[in-house]
């Protein structure tokens, strides 16, 4: 009865929103053709998407994107499996937990930029700083959500093992692990997102190889600002499907975990 | 006696660690370029310290995330507040708000060097930036989860909309602000180290990148602990606030 209202609701929404994404980018448009800043400084939206399509259609693009990317793959495996590996490992024996819980947690107070000069130092500025720095910034996330996930399950089903008499290894693999397994699904979201911030980041501060933080920095360099906005754009879209990809999964997750109850 | 046990299981990996560290520097597997010996850290410390060094550069990173993270959080605050008490706000801003904090903060880096240079003005609006997300994300949800409950209780006392907002509202969303501050603050904090790596004259980022191609690796990691500490201090210290301000509210919630 009321889904026409919803759907008119929901038109009406979205009319509102697209009319604010239409005034920016007509403001910008308008700035753009009476030249109120220099074209360094303001290109204008139509020379930002022929920017775009060349840079996609000539290969520039495909390839800063897809070397990032190979970077986020190495480091990313590498911390993210140290995470689970150290984060699950803690969750099933407190002995593993007091035994590293306290060194983790001083560590984990530097913030993750912090790190790059010392990486820097004993690695070199080349890609193997890099793909360290990536794998460190996917440690930490990781190894937390495992820890909780493992610590959130609930008492009830590890007493159900006991009665039914499940060995360390089954326990592990029918209850702790799928029932941890939300958790560790964020942990792997918010440990790609940090990634991919940091691909970026590392990629701007060292400039060594190609990459898309390199693109964008060296476009800075040569007060390019089309290609500056193309490589942002391009950026966020990247961070969103890495989000909403990551979060569908979880939000799957969770609502079997809630009708399995 | 099992918790006694559990802090000294934790000393464990600590200790080993320095004691490796102390076995290859004295048997100087690596140059003390790269690795200096433990105890180097604490004479280097105390050069910092006593030279002044070290509290000057801390000092003017301070100051700058002081700048950026109030700007930042008070226009997160003021953002969210406008987005979740005012539905056309929302309606209008929010996709637009959505789509702009999808950029990792760091992506914007260039873009504001070339719009606000180098200098002061582009540090403070890159922390305010990645300070504003997470407060005005934190508000928003704060207040949207305000039970429908006390806005009736509101309605019923026909409040305006100023007192609704900070007898009902604020008060209720505030463990939500709390985080929202806590997570600002943490961010400002990495992002100000970030923008010093990169650009800075003077700064404990910037000492950093002056160590660091010194080749001066005491140096670097004394910034990295000061570095911690800081924004270890600052977590507390936000902490010991919500603890103040939540405990004294606690009971009237829970009734």
């Amino acid at each position: 009865m009321n889904i026409p209202l919803q759907v008119a609701g929901f038109l009406g929404r979205s009319y509102r929103g697209a009319i604010s994404f239409l005034a920016l980018i007509g403001i910008w448009a308008a700035l753009a053709r009476l030249q109120a800043f220099p074209a360094e400084l303001l290109p204008a939206p139509d020379a930002v998407l022929t920017t775009f399509l060349q840079s996609a259609a000539s290969g520039v693009l495909g390839a800063s994107l897809g070397a990032s990317l190979g970077r986020i793959a190495q480091g990313f495996l590498i911390g993210c499996s140290l995470g689970l590996l150290l984060g699950a490992s803690m969750g099933v024996s407190p002995a593993v937990e007091s035994l590293f819980a306290p060194l983790f947690n001083a560590l984990r107070q530097v913030p993750i930029i912090g790190w790059i000069p010392l990486i820097i130092v004993w690695c070199g500025i080349a890609d193997l700083s890099k793909i360290v720095f990536i794998a460190l910034g996917a440690f930490f996330p990781m190894a937390i959500n495992t820890f909780e996930g493992i610590r959130s399950v609930p008492h009830g089903y590890l007493e159900v093992a006991r009665v039914f008499e499940f060995g360390k290894l089954r326990l592990l693999g029918k209850i702790v692990l799928p029932g941890a397994l939300p958790s560790i699904v964020t942990g792997v979201r918010l440990s790609l997102g940090a990634s991919w911030m940091l691909v970026v980041w590392s990629e701007i501060n060292t400039r060594s190889a190609p990459g898309i933080g390199d693109m964008l920095d060296s476009a800075r360099e040569g007060s390019k600002m089309d290609v500056v906005i193309v490589c942002i754009v391009v950026i966020g879209a990247v961070a969103f499907l890495i989000n909403e990809l990551l979060g569908q999964l979880e939000a799957q997750l969770q609502g079997w975990k809630k009708t399995s109850r | 006696m099992r918790t006694l046990k559990r802090k000294l299981l934790g000393l464990v990996a600590p200790v080993l660690l320095l004691a490796a560290w102390d076995y290859v520097t004295r048997r100087e597997l690596f140059s003390p370029q790269l690795l200096p010996p433990s105890e180097m850290l604490l004479e280097t410390w105390w050069d910092m310290q006593t030279s002044g060094e070290l509290a000057l550069n801390m000092r003017v990173s301070l100051c700058r995330v002081a700048g950026g993270f109030a700007l930042g959080a008070a226009l997160g605050f003021a953002l969210g507040t406008a987005m979740a008490t005012c539905k056309a706000v929302d309606d209008y801003l929010g996709p637009l708000f959505n789509t702009v904090r999808q950029v990792p903060i760091v992506g914007w880096l260039p873009f504001l060097i070339v719009w606000l240079g180098i200098g002061e003005l582009f540090k403070v609006a890159f922390i305010s930036l990645g300070a504003l997300i997470p407060m005005a994300l934190k508000t928003y949800e704060g207040i949207k989860a305000v039970s429908p409950g006390f806005l009736e209780l509101a309605r019923v006392f026909e409040f305006g909309r100023f007192r609704q907002l900070t007898k009902i509202m604020l008060p209720s969303a505030l463990p939500s602000l709390l985080i929202g501050l806590r997570l600002s603050l943490s961010e400002a904090w990495m992002l100000v180290v970030a923008a010093e790596l990169v650009v800075a004259s003077v700064g404990i980022g910037n000492t950093m990148t002056v160590a660091r191609r010194l080749f001066q690796t005491d140096v670097v990691l004394v910034s990295v602990i000061a570095i911690a500490i800081t924004g270890y201090l600052g977590n507390a210290l936000l902490a010991l606030l919500e603890a103040r301000l939540l405990a004294s509210r606690r009971p009237t919630c829970a009734q």
